[in-house]
Order: structure tokens, then C-alpha cells, then sequence
């Protein structure tokens, strides 16, 4: 080593020692635990501007904050993740997200029995052929199935038809993720987890491993999608929704490189959440920052349950 | 009996690793090093292979690598275990420029092994066999090179544990001590991540190791010596290969921080336990 070094390094020892730490550390559970709590209490916040509003949006919106209020327990802000239960807290949560989901993409009338949702499904499907071009038909599955329960032989038919429209090989061959893609994985892991079946588990599974390489290697901080809309809140959101499907994957599978991709993605996701101010009044009537702010939410309290129950 | 003409590529000029290999092939009968590549270290190129590889690491390794004296650095290896190994395998010197230098071998810096400098470089040499050492990415027509092959050693069992981070990996997978499917595996390179045909593997038991941190210890002797034990087995034509069916094993990729931590916790835990 020459002496200029031993010089260079003498001097800047303090100054760069530290910043490397603090890079190497990356995001810390507790900078996740101050915004969790920062996005909570700005959404109580908001609860009573939105209950003075008698719109139809606020009013479904309504009924979700109060029924996020009821959940005190959960969302209380002086809790840490130790001594979180998880419980019908999260569970119910789940659901809830779901109704803004289905809030945004406004999936048409009120279905009547399980054979009607059945039928309006497989018909979205063969008619309009989820694609590209119709981006929201998956999302419209998604919430639509979420919420019924079918029979065997018609869990069996729609997971087919899903895995026939967009064959596994594409899959294999896929080089940029399609916008809202990711309600396809998600419905196929709802239907795989109420009637477990190998074909299904055989398509997650290659599809979950191309999502995993890409999640991995690219380390996008925001992801782009095949037909994404310009809007960088609705890109993390689909991003959010990835996340949610690789923690979702990894419990029912019983995989931990899937909850760490999760934990890595959420990391990167960190600054972007840290700049949604769902106080400020333009953003009042944003329901993609809500549906942002939801999803971290869920996410957070699903990588630490997870992470939890590792023996 | 003609020799078995090798090329080595490595990642830096003063890789212990790399130095070993080649010392140890030059002093191997019926073996000949025709040519060494290193990558040059300050390139725009290797900048950008290193951070798509490190991204925010990247400052902490130019940090221990240019600046940091080597005896306040956290050496991987220990002293001791690089003594031994250098007197094991007699070799005196500290860069491979030297080492080819004394010993008429041809050695070059390049940008990457992809590159046509590099392609140009090795196709004259007209190699059998090309010793891979680092974890840089190959493409078809390097691969295609060597008469017989590029071989690298992987830091995890094969077909198992592939990719990165499989010394952590296999603790966070098991129950016991016994369980913990730590080692190295000798493998042709093929386009996919590390599953190209087996030749050997050997495991490395954790008894009495104190924690994490002891095993790269473990790691290196072992790595020199699999390497060491597939060279000759080419040499006199007794290799026997298995190949890698695609569905056996898993891709892994760098733990996050808190799942290292779980797995440094869990075998200090587990090898207190065994004491």
C-alpha cells in the first residue's frame, strides 16, 4: 500500500466508514414501522373530511374507513410488528383492499348466486379474452372470484380457461410483465389454495420463477409494464400487487426466496412510499394513493408474520 | 501423451483463488497453461458488470479493495488458512502477472470474457479446457471455446442450491446441524445459471466451527482441491458426468439482511447446541 493511500484512507475513513454502513444497513424495519404508523394516522385523519362528503365514491369509501376504525387493535399506531397477532384483523384487511380494488375498476352489477358470478366470469373470459388491450378483465376476474366460493368442477373449469388464455410457455418466454398481469397469479393462487391441483401448481410455479428472476435481477425501484399507464402511483401499485403474490406464494408454497424478493421489493419501494402524502388535499380523492397506502400495509404485515414463523 | 492445454480467467490480478489454481496447474504433470486472463478493474465495462452485480455494495468494495490496509480489512480468509495453502501448493507470489511472468505464460487484462479482445486472446491459445474463476456472466461463444469445456467451482451443492448466497441459503432449509447441505460442486458452464453437467461434489461438515464467519475458511481449500481433483480427472480421460435435469434444483439470489441475520442466528444457535 503507498503512502498516498495510507493518506486517502486516514482522511476519508470517517466520513466514508459511516455512509457505507448506513448503505450496506439499506432499509430498517423500524424506518417500515415510522411510515406504517405515518400512513395510518394520516388516513384516520382523513376520515373525517371524507365522511362530509356524500358522494357516491366516498360513500363506499366511507363505509371502508369505518371499517377500518372498528379494526383499532390492528392499526394502532404504538404497536409493533412483535406483538402483532395475526388474526381476522388481517384477514378482514384483505378483503377490504379488495372492495377498493373493486372501487376502481367499478366490475359492473351486483351478482346474485355463486353460478352467476361462474357464468359472468367464464364469459369475460371468452369473449373478451383478457390481454394487453383489456387489462382490467383480469382485475374484474380477480375481485369477482375473491369473493365467491365455486364448486370443484368450476375451480377446475376457470383455472384452466385462465391457463389456456395465457398458455405457460408464454411464461417462459416472457421478457416485460403485462400491465395487471398479475391479477391472473393471484386468481390461479386464490383457486390453487381452495382446491389445491397439480396443474395449477405446476403453472405458478414457472410462472412464480420468471416473476422471481425478474424481481431479483432487475431491482427496478419502480417496475415497467407491457401497456402501463403513465401514472407512476398506479405502477406501484401493480408493483405492490407482484409483492403481495411472491408473500402470498411463499406461505402457501412454503418458499423464503419468495418472501425475501417481497422484503427486498419492499425495501426499494420504501422511498417511493415515504413521498405519498395522502393529506394533501389533491390527493384527497386519489383512490390509487389510498390503494397504494393499502397495499404497503398488507404487505408489511404479511413479510412480518412470515418472517416471523421462520424456525 | 500430449498435455492438456488450460486457460484460466479470473476476476483480479491478486486473487488468492485464482493464483492457487494456476500454481497448482502448472505444477500439475500432463497440464499446461497456455494463458491467463484478469479483468482490468477500472473499466467502464467491468464498472457497470460489477454494479447491475453489487448496485449499492459497490462503494464498500472499491472502499476495501483500494483503500483499506489489508491488515485492518476483515480478510474472508484467514491468515493462517492462506499460509498453509501457500506453502501447500509453494506459491510465492502475490499477483498472477508475476506468477505467468516467471513462467512464460501468456496473461492478459481485459474487459470481460466476453469481449473480443478476450474471444481472440483464448481462440489462438487453442485451450481444452478453460478454468473459470468468479462469478461473471459467460455467453454461448466463450462457452463454445475450449475443446473439452469451461469449468467453474460453485460455492453450494449442485443441482440443489444454484445462484448466489447458498452458504446461507441451506441453513435457513434445515432443522439440524447434520441437515445443512453446505459444499462445493465441479461443473461444465452452460448458458443457464450453474446447471451445466456435474463432475464432482464435496461437503463440508460445520463441526466445530464457532460461527458464519469460520466457514470461508472451509470453503477455499476445498475449492482449490475439487478443482485440483477435476483437472486430473480430464487429464487422464476418468471423468464421469452427471447431467442436471432442469426441474432439480432452484435458482437463489443475495438474502436480505434480516433473512442473513436469521441464518448467522440460527447456525451459531445450532452449532452452540452441538458443543
Amino acid at each position: 500500500m503507498t503512502v498516498i493511500q495510507k493518506i486517502f484512507y486516514k482522511l476519508l475513513r470517517p466520513l466514508v466508514e459511516p455512509l457505507i454502513k448506513k448503505i450496506e444497513e439499506g432499509v430498517l424495519l423500524k424506518d417500515h414501522l415510522r411510515e406504517k404508523n405515518r400512513l395510518y394516522s394520516e388516513l384516520n385523519l382523513h376520515l373525517d373530511e371524507l365522511f362530509k362528503k356524500k358522494s357516491t365514491e366516498t360513500s363506499s369509501l366511507e363505509r371502508i374507513f369505518a371499517y377500518l376504525r372498528s379494526e383499532g387493535e390492528f392499526f394502532d399506531s404504538n404497536h409493533d410488528f412483535n406483538s402483532l397477532k395475526v388474526s381476522k384483523g388481517i384477514l378482514d384487511l384483505d378483503g377490504t383492499f379488495l372492495e377498493i380494488e373493486g372501487l376502481i375498476s367499478k366490475p359492473g352489477d351486483q351478482l346474485h348466486s355463486n353460478r352467476e358470478a361462474f357464468d359472468q366470469i367464464m364469459d369475460l373470459i371468452k369473449r373478451n379474452k383478457p390481454s394487453i388491450e383489456k387489462p382490467n378483465s383480469y382485475r374484474e376476474i380477480y375481485i369477482i372470484s375473491s369473493s365467491i366460493s365455486f364448486s370443484l368442477q368450476e375451480s377446475i373449469e376457470l383455472s384452466d380457461l385462465l391457463m389456456d388464455n395465457f398458455h405457460k410457455k408464454k411464461w417462459e418466454a416472457l421478457k416485460s410483465l403485462d400491465w395487471c398481469l398479475s391479477f391472473l397469479l393471484l386468481t390461479l393462487l386464490d383457486l390453487h389454495k381452495k382446491n389445491p391441483r397439480s396443474d395449477t401448481k405446476n403453472y405458478l410455479g414457472i410462472a412464480s420463477e420468471r416473476l422471481l428472476k425478474k424481481m431479483e435481477i432487475r431491482q427496478d425501484v419502480i417496475m415497467d409494464f407491457r401497456g402501463q399507464p403513465k401514472d407512476k402511483v398506479q405502477r406501484a401499485i401493480e408493483q405492490s400487487r407482484y409483492i403481495y403474490f411472491l408473500l402470498e406464494f411463499s406461505s402457501v408454497f412454503n418458499d423464503i426466496r419468495f418472501l425475501n424478493a417481497a422484503l427486498k421489493a419492499n425495501d426499494r419501494l420504501y422511498g417511493f412510499t415515504t413521498s405519498i402524502k395522502t393529506r394533501v388535499k389533491n390527493d384527497l380523492r386519489n383512490p390509487f394513493k389510498l390503494l397504494f397506502s393499502f397495499y404497503y400495509l398488507i404487505n408489511l404485515n404479511k413479510q412480518e408474520s412470515l418472517i416471523k414463523n421462520i424456525k | 501423451m500430449s498435455s492438456l492445454k488450460v486457460v484460466i480467467s479470473t476476476p483480479v490480478d491478486d486473487n488468492l483463488y485464482s493464483l492457487l489454481v494456476t500454481k497448482m496447474c502448472i505444477d500439475e504433470p500432463g497440464v499446461q497453461v497456455v494463458g491467463v486472463f484478469s479483468l482490468k478493474v477500472w473499466s467502464i465495462s467491468r464498472l457497470k458488470v460489477e454494479f447491475k452485480r453489487l448496485r449499492k455494495s459497490i462503494l464498500s468494495k472499491v472502499w476495501l479493495k483500494f483503500f483499506v490496509p489489508k491488515n485492518q480489512s476483515n480478510n474472508k480468509v484467514s491468515n493462517k488458512i492462506e499460509s498453509d495453502l501457500r506453502h501447500k501448493y509453494e506459491l510465492t507470489n502475490s499477483s498472477l502477472k508475476a506468477l505467468c511472468g516467471g513462467n512464460n505464460i501468456n496473461f492478459i487484462k481485459t474487459d470481460g470474457p466476453n469481449n473480443k479482445e478476450t474471444i481472440s486472446f483464448v481462440t489462438k491459445l487453442e485451450p481444452d479446457i478453460i478454468l473459470s474463476i468468479g462469478s461473471v456472466i459467460l455467453k454461448d461463444e466463450f462457452i463454445g471455446l475450449p475443446k473439452k469445456g469451461v469449468l467453474n467451482v460453485h460455492m453450494g451443492i449442485l443441482p440443489e442450491y444454484r445462484g448466489i448466497g447458498v452458504t446461507e441459503w441451506p441453513i435457513l432449509d434445515s432443522d439440524s446441524l447434520e441437515t445443512i447441505n453446505l459444499g462445493v460442486t465441479l461443473h461444465f458452464v452452460e448458458r443457464g445459471v450453474d446447471t451445466g453437467p456435474i463432475l464432482l461434489k464435496k461437503t463440508i461438515s460445520l463441526k466445530g466451527l464457532k460461527d458464519i464467519n469460520d466457514l470461508e475458511d472451509k470453503y477455499l481449500p476445498l475449492m482449490v482441491d475439487t478443482m485440483h481433483e477435476g483437472i486430473k480427472m480430464i487429464r487422464d480421460n476418468k471423468q464421469s458426468q452427471m447431467i442436471q435435469s432442469s426441474s432439480a434444483g432452484k435458482q437463489f439470489f443475495y438474502l436480505h439482511n434480516r433473512l442473513r441475520e436469521k441464518a448467522e442466528n440460527k447456525l451459531k444457535e445450532l452449532l452452540k447446541n452441538d458443543r
